[in-house]
């Protein structure tokens, strides 16, 4: 519990609509996206400023109560998970986009504006914000720049740290600085490169300079479906073997695929191992070109049907299904667990063949969902917690997939974030050297480790202070500094 | 303990198997004269020679092809060069998978004709001396005309294995493009200046290599309507992945002719200042999108005074290109030469690049500059009296700044470099987080003292 003195400077900070105290209403921010881990937190407190948000973070420095940074409570890895006793900050207030400048394309957004904000908002001058994950309906761009989101069209145009330039910052001691800015190359070391990502580890950002970009003159999308999966995978291969940079490459095998189709009807084959969606964009010579290639090298990799979109409406409701597809899953099983791990895509049949072998030892449906463009895999791994144990097989399973995909020479997450889900698997892809150095950069923004504490590392480095100001050269002092 | 130059050379000679020799006048470093120079044939080479260093206070320099040691300030001390030419491997290249891992002391232009036989490239063209290796282009985040289209150094870079100052060899980020596991160490040493620690194998996402190419020249007596023009071009659906606007002032011959053929360009081109859009990709559609830039520019021909405009394409457009690397090389030629670079908004550029011909001309600089007009990066070649220069440069980086932008000194040598301020000043808090990263990475100050922004 905090004491009333600080729930009442707290309260005069950022308005009584500002703070939530009550139990129940507590309860709905004791998780984020990952159901699996809830804490229900002392006190949320909602600023609606930058000014706001430094002088809430001051009193939790003040007086050492840690506090957790929240966006819309989409992460999938735990990252928005509160600390017992401590403060949650939500910046779900701060919804405003405080600049268009579409010349230079950029915007400047606070934190809680929706992803999908900015493209709606731009969208009908021929721009568009290009990072999509699944959830960009409702994520909000500062869980974004938390997470570094990707999505999609990541394949192509980058993930969301390719697109931040600059930020307002509120660091953990309540100092605000400006990092980056709307041009390239800012002088220093690259701030926002290691904010964006450090899963809300180092601050808060309140202010966002983000590139958009020009709608390209086409794009276009095409549906292949194949026997197998690993016919798919070969038509990928065949695509990136070509030269062809698709803006997007999204494979879904057969369970994936019955259960977007029971969910929202995208008109994907039934009776088929692996849908692909392909779209490729530009300019439209180009495009037309290249589509063809495409067409072939699915036909050749044994594609049974191969369909464009030919409406907007069309490419709409290929993509509704794959977005759809986590949600979906609820169709085919009372629970499943999202994974997100990273092969290089070369792998891709080899880990497809070891998933099925896991899934068929354990007894547990696996559904196999991917950006097969780069070899991010998200397999859903299906149980009814109602069977006594299932869950924790899945949980093994699961975790199995992970470290398999480290064993390929992949990563433990592509999208989702460590936060307090992954921090045991941080071992398996680093040393204890790697991330004792990682958190030196923790060290050196947020010492006290008040901000989002418990999260993304195994083990807390302790900080200890901070060291001395430059010293002496002892050669110069031992009068051997001699220059040519 | 006393140091004297012989034993610095046995103690690192124990250390380093075969790569330790007495440095010599072609080793100074903006006027810093190193005792030895070190290059280790591995990483943990490396750790060795920094962890001795970092115990005795000894001073480290790191060098790789040497190209761009005048970028930033002098450092101040420095007892060992350690050079990186000895970590010159492509270590896996994995074509399908589009990723590449080398050690830092490969050159850039034989990791691209490695990967130029599999038809891929690393999407970085800076325009730099031959001997510019990987670990030199991260750490000074050097980028070219092609960012436009595929971004920076920071947008390649997937994976980092550095060593710190005390002999910690870490890694951050992976062999994966997808990947968001840990703080991002690829991108915090990616323009770091070798001050955080040595890079010693990097990892990156690469490209395939384009079908076909055109490039689109147009010439005009002042800047402003290339600008202009480059502005529109970004807000349509064009998509060049060059779009450069430079001084043709210090050319000695027309672009599009063979370099045996020197005559004046004022006289062949019509104008002083020269567009270059080049477009790459597949044939028809780069047929196309140069033919539609061309009547984007000819369609407000009686207002805007572009001439002599014309696509170029095959040896002749090859000729341009490689005429442009020689005249923009990012190197200062001359004692009394710097080069700047400017990161303005491309709706400011034009009106930087007034700024600079304006300052130039009050100053009485000699002035070359190449704008990358789409993405706002410009770099400018600046020749003159040493007091004119430190001037121009508090000018030129006040006009940048007028829109947010920023301007650095990437080239001058040492004399010029103590005198002009290289970096500028940062945000006093900003500035703070970048020297307690510092602290936290590099204590004693082992690696490159002093050459970085702040005296960092």
């Amino acid at each position: 519990m905090l004491e009333p003195r600080i729930v009442v400077e707290l309260r005069n900070i950022v308005g009584t609509n500002g703070v939530i105290d009550k139990h129940e209403q507590l309860r709905t921010y004791e998780s984020d996206g990952l159901t699996n881990f809830r804490i229900v937190p002392a006190l949320v407190v909602l600023p609606t400023s930058t000014e706001q948000v430094q002088a809430v973070v001051r009193v939790c420095h003040r007086e050492h109560i840690p506090f957790v940074p929240r966006g819309s409570g989409t992460g999938l890895s735990g990252g928005a998970l509160p600390i017992a006793g401590g403060i949650l900050i939500s910046l779900a207030r701060m919804r405003q986009i405080l600049k268009v400048d579409l010349p230079n394309q950029r915007v400047v957004v606070q934190p809680g504006v929706i992803n999908l904000w900015i493209t709606q908002r731009i969208v009908p001058h021929g721009y568009y914000y290009a990072p999509d994950p699944s959830s960009q309906q409702v994520c909000s761009i500062g869980g974004n720049v938390a997470e570094n989101s990707g999505g999609p069209h990541c394949l192509k145009y980058g993930f969301t740290v390719n697109h931040v330039l600059g930020m307002k910052f509120v660091m953990p001691d309540g100092e605000v600085m400006e990092v980056g800015g709307p041009t390239f190359d800012s002088p220093g070391y690259d701030l926002p490169g290691i904010i964006v990502g450090s899963e809300g580890t180092l601050g808060i950002a309140t202010e966002v300079t983000l590139r958009i970009l020009r709608k390209p003159e086409a794009v276009q999308t095409a549906m292949a479906s194949f026997d197998t999966t690993d016919a798919a995978g070969e038509a990928v291969s065949g695509i990136i073997a070509a030269g062809i940079v698709p803006a997007a490459v999204e494979m879904m095998d057969k369970l994936a695929i019955e259960a977007c189709e029971a969910a929202v009807h995208a008109g994907y084959p039934l009776d088929v191992g692996a849908v692909l969606l392909v779209e490729l964009d530009g300019p439209r010579t180009e495009v037309s070109q290249l589509l063809q290639r495409v067409e072939e090298i699915c036909r050749r990799a044994g594609a049974i049907e191969y369909r464009l979109a030919h409406t907007d409406e069309e490419r709409t409701l290929m993509w509704k299904g794959r977005k759809a597809a986590f949600a979906a899953m609820g169709r085919v099983s009372p629970n499943y667990i999202v994974q997100d791990g990273v092969i290089p895509r070369t792998a891709l049949p080899q880990i497809l063949r070891e998933i099925e072998e896991l899934s068929r030892r354990a007894g547990l449906r696996v559904a196999n969902v991917f950006h097969a463009g780069d070899g991010n895999l998200h397999p859903l791994v299906l149980y009814d917690q109602r069977i006594a144990g299932q869950e924790h097989e899945a949980e093994e399973l699961s975790g199995e997939i992970i470290r398999r995909c480290v064993a390929h020479g992949g990563s433990i997450t592509g999208e989702h974030g460590v936060g307090m889900e992954k921090k045991q698997h941080m071992l398996a892809m680093f040393t204890e050297a790697d991330l004792a150095t990682h958190q030196l950069i923790r060290c050196a923004i947020n010492p006290d480790n008040l901000c989002n504490p418990d999260k993304v590392y195994p083990t807390p480095r302790l900080c200890g202070e901070v060291p001395g100001p430059y010293q002496p050269h002892p050669i110069e002092l031992a009068g051997l500094a001699e220059r040519f | 303990m006393k140091v004297s130059t012989q034993s610095l050379q046995e103690t690192l000679g124990s250390l380093v198997d075969g790569g330790v020799q007495l440095a010599t006048e072609s080793d100074v470093v903006s006027g810093v004269q190193p005792y030895v120079v070190a290059a280790p044939g591995s990483e943990q080479e490396v750790a060795s020679v920094l962890a001795y260093a970092n115990r005795e206070g000894l001073k480290a320099i790191v060098r790789g092809g040497g190209t761009q040691l005048n970028t930033g300030l002098p450092p101040g001390d420095g007892d060992i060069l350690l050079s990186t030419t000895r970590l010159n491997q492509v270590v896996e290249y994995a074509p399908h998978d589009m990723t590449v891992t080398v050690q830092a002391g490969l050159r850039l232009v034989d990791l691209q004709s490695h990967l130029a036989r599999a038809r891929q490239w690393l999407a970085l063209d800076p325009v730099l001396s031959p001997g510019a290796t990987i670990g030199g282009i991260i750490s000074t985040n050097v980028s070219g005309a092609r960012r436009l289209r595929y971004g920076g150094v920071r947008d390649q870079i997937i994976g980092i294995r550095v060593v710190l100052s005390d002999g910690t060899i870490a890694k951050g980020g992976g062999k994966v493009v997808k990947n968001v596991a840990g703080y991002d160490l690829p991108k915090l040493f990616t323009g770091a200046l070798g001050t955080l620690g040595v890079i010693v194998a990097a990892t990156f996402r690469l490209y395939p290599l384009r079908a076909a190419s055109r490039t689109v020249v147009l010439t005009a007596s002042t800047p402003a309507p290339l600008c202009d023009l480059a502005v529109r071009v970004i807000a349509s659906t064009l998509e060049p992945t060059v779009l450069d606007v430079m001084s043709l002032r210090a050319t000695t011959r027309p672009l599009d002719q063979p370099d045996s053929t020197p005559q004046s360009t004022r006289a062949s081109t019509g104008g002083l200042y020269v567009m270059t859009v080049r477009f790459e990709m597949e044939p028809e559609s780069a047929d196309e999108q140069a033919a539609a830039l061309v009547d984007m520019a000819r369609a407000e021909a009686g207002s805007r005074p572009y001439s002599d405009v014309q696509i170029m394409q095959g040896e002749a457009e090859e000729r341009l290109w490689r005429q442009v690397a020689v005249d923009y090389t990012l190197a200062s030629d001359a004692a009394n030469a710097l080069i700047v670079k400017a990161s303005v908004l491309p709706t400011d550029v034009a009106s930087w690049l007034e700024s600079l011909e304006h300052t130039a001309e009050q100053e009485s600089l000699k002035v070359r500059w190449r704008a990358h007009a789409g993405h706002g990066l410009i770099f400018a070649r600046l020749a003159g009296d040493e007091a004119a220069l430190v001037t121009a440069i508090d000018q030129l980086r006040g006009a940048a700044s007028v829109g947010q932008g920023s301007l650095v000194v990437v080239d001058a040598p040492p004399m010029l470099a103590s005198k002009v301020d290289v970096w500028g000043t940062l945000p006093g808090q900003t500035f703070e987080v970048m020297r307690r990263l510092k602290l936290r990475f590099d204590p004693n100050y082992t690696l490159n003292p002093g050459r970085f922004i702040g005296g960092i």
